[in-house]
């Protein structure tokens, strides 16, 4: 069974938080991986997101529905949540669902610009 | 052989062991203390019979003599006798008349060990004494004129001796018929518990988890019935927790039939068309589903869907959406009109937990158009009559994760002209998804070859099917799998 690895840094010339989820966002692993948001986004002190896709090599439906209504609390907020480094085979899968609008990807260098975006 | 048996069987033998070495400590210790007195009371004697006879002695008076002998074995009646003997060796005076004036010798003549050699032992058995001597001296000084000899007899302070030990031994008995009295009592306390233990164990085994055992000491044994009483707690604990895992994998065998229930069962009967489907939820109850229903002027419905996660919130979700597209199609003017409206009544309900993406289509037989919206879902594929494989990919969010005014503008129709022989195959992620043991998913490239050599929609259907099994060789399936073919004949 793959397994998934979290971490996180501040990111001081984002001005935001990079969560990085190493392995499959998959029906074994998006409980922890909710779990995880949560607790990191609990305290309100924190509302720009960067989710690093780079070590992700699978999101299944359960993965998208956590990133999804994450991005929706973060919007709520005043926040924002993007994604980058997202692998050719998860784009697919993505490309697919059409949330641009709710869920922005970019590549890593214009992070910054795609949360500093409006919307 | 019983604890109780064996416990008492030593405590007994114990006791016995000492009680006997007591004894036997004692006795001998009673013995020799009473030989010792008797031969320094015969020295005393001896001493005295041989100052009062001096000077009978000296004088030759014979009746003297013999009356300080028998007056000397007057003085106790362990005195066997008391002679009174001249220099030569010759018996002067005695309590015995007929040992008088014949030479004095002992029977036998050994030295008693412990005492000096004015003590012997004379007579054996019953005559066994100890003869004590006592060297007759002159007033003036002129070396011995006899020797008086008092014999102290040795039965007497064996008849003692005896006494004692029989008084010893009546002790000893007492002492033994208590000790086993009190190990039998004492014994039988400790093993109580244990018996009990061994009764609710007994029960136990044979199903009864209400037995418990009273605990009612602190020690070894006490501290054995309360990991007895836990055990059976926790056996009960995990009896309870079978029978309610039991109960619920019983409730989703039910709700998996309910579900496999809602599921058309049937393929439409329409003259052209040939559906084939196919739904395997990854675990008892599953979040993708297909349906199919007619419309006006002899169209033909087609849903493929796929509800995020697994299990019952995602059979619930299911279940919902099902009836909800049953329910909207009726008044809807088109496919967009129809997923919009699901997307309005269903949006609430899935709260941005969940989402659902699908892919719905009309087909008119009578013109060959399909029509299709997606709401985030994979494209159709279009198996043309020679083999060729088209992608139909609609635009679209997935359902209940958009408020409907962001939904709807992003919504949009695709048709497409199908010709006869064409095949439409709707599919969920589970078939692209479909993993192997070593993480390698199916992939596009697979389906559109597997499916690009197939004849019917069933023969197309089949050829999938057989090829995922093939990738996944056995590999736990994790993702609901569906696939709906319409085939145009």
């Amino acid at each position: 069974m793959a397994s998934l690895e979290l971490s996180h840094r501040k990111d001081e010339t984002l001005k935001a938080t990079v969560v990085k989820p190493s392995g499959n966002l998959d029906i074994f692993t998006y409980q922890s991986f909710r779990q995880y948001l949560q607790d990191l986004l609990a305290p309100g002190d924190e509302n720009r997101v960067v989710v690093d896709l780079a070590d992700t090599s699978y999101i299944a439906s359960s993965g998208w529905a956590v990133l999804l209504s994450q991005s929706r609390m973060l919007r709520r907020a005043g926040g924002k949540m993007v994604l980058v480094n997202m692998k050719d085979e998860i784009r697919g899968v993505y490309e697919v669902m059409n949330v641009e609008t709710l869920l922005p990807c970019s590549v890593a260098a214009q992070a910054k610009a795609a949360l500093d975006a409006e919307g | 052989m019983t604890i109780l048996t064996k416990f008492s069987l030593l405590v007994l033998g114990l006791l016995l062991l000492g009680v006997g070495a007591v004894t036997a400590l004692s006795v001998n210790q009673q013995s020799n203390a009473l030989q010792q007195q008797a031969v320094l009371r015969g020295k005393a004697m001896a001493k005295n019979l041989a100052a009062g006879s001096q000077e009978a002695l000296l004088t030759g008076d014979p009746l003297t003599l013999v009356n300080l002998a028998v007056a000397a074995t007057e003085d106790g009646r362990d005195v066997v006798y008391a002679a009174i003997v001249d220099g030569k060796g010759i018996t002067r005076g005695h309590n015995q008349r007929e040992a008088l004036g014949k030479l004095f010798a002992l029977e036998t003549p050994l030295e008693v060990p412990g005492f000096g050699a004015d003590v012997r032992r004379s007579g054996s058995g019953d005559k066994e004494a100890w003869d004590v001597s006592a060297e007759i001296i002159a007033k003036g000084g002129k070396g011995p004129l006899g020797v008086a000899h008092v014999a102290m007899s040795a039965n007497a302070v064996r008849q003692s001796v005896r006494q004692a030990l029989t008084k010893l031994l009546i002790a000893a008995v007492i002492l033994l018929l208590l000790g086993a009295i009190l190990s039998v009592v004492s014994v039988g306390v400790m093993v109580k518990p244990l018996r009990s233990l061994s009764d609710a164990a007994r029960k136990v085994g044979l199903g009864d988890l209400s037995q418990r055992v009273l605990v009612n000491s602190q020690d070894e044994i006490g501290q054995l019935m309360g990991a007895f009483n836990q055990m059976v707690e926790g056996l009960g604990q995990a009896e309870d927790a079978k029978a309610e895992q039991q109960r619920m994998r019983g409730e989703l065998d039910v709700a998996r039939n309910i579900q496999a229930g809602l599921l058309p069962s049937e393929s439409p009967k329409t003259k052209g068309v040939d559906v084939c489907f196919y739904c395997a939820p990854a675990k008892e109850l599953g979040g993708d589903f297909y349906d199919w229903f007619p419309l006006e002027g002899g169209r033909l419905g087609f849903v493929v869907a796929d509800v995020s996660g697994k299990g019952v919130p995602a059979a619930l979700h299911m279940a919902n959406l099902r009836n909800l597209f049953r329910f909207v199609v009726k008044d809807a003017t088109g496919p967009a009109d129809t997923i919009k409206k699901v997307n309005l009544h269903a949006w609430p309900d899935l709260k941005g937990e969940s989402f659902v993406t699908v892919v719905y289509a009309v087909l008119d037989p009578a013109t060959r158009r399909l029509t299709m919206v997606s709401a985030g879902h994979d494209p159709v594929l279009i198996v043309r009559a020679g083999g060729k494989v088209e992608e139909l990919r609609g635009r679209g969010m997935p359902i209940g994760i958009a408020e409907p005014e962001d939904f709807d503008t992003i919504i949009k129709e695709v048709t497409v002209n199908l010709e006869k022989g064409d095949r439409v195959v709707f599919y969920t992620d589970g078939v692209t998804e479909a993993m192997n043991s070593k993480q390698g998913q199916f992939g596009r490239d697979a389906l559109e070859k597997a499916i690009s050599k197939g004849t019917s929609s069933a023969d197309t259907q089949k050829r999938l099917l057989d090829a995922v099994h093939a990738h996944a060789a056995g590999f736990e399936q994790s993702d609901d799998l569906t696939l709906l073919v319409v085939g145009l004949t």
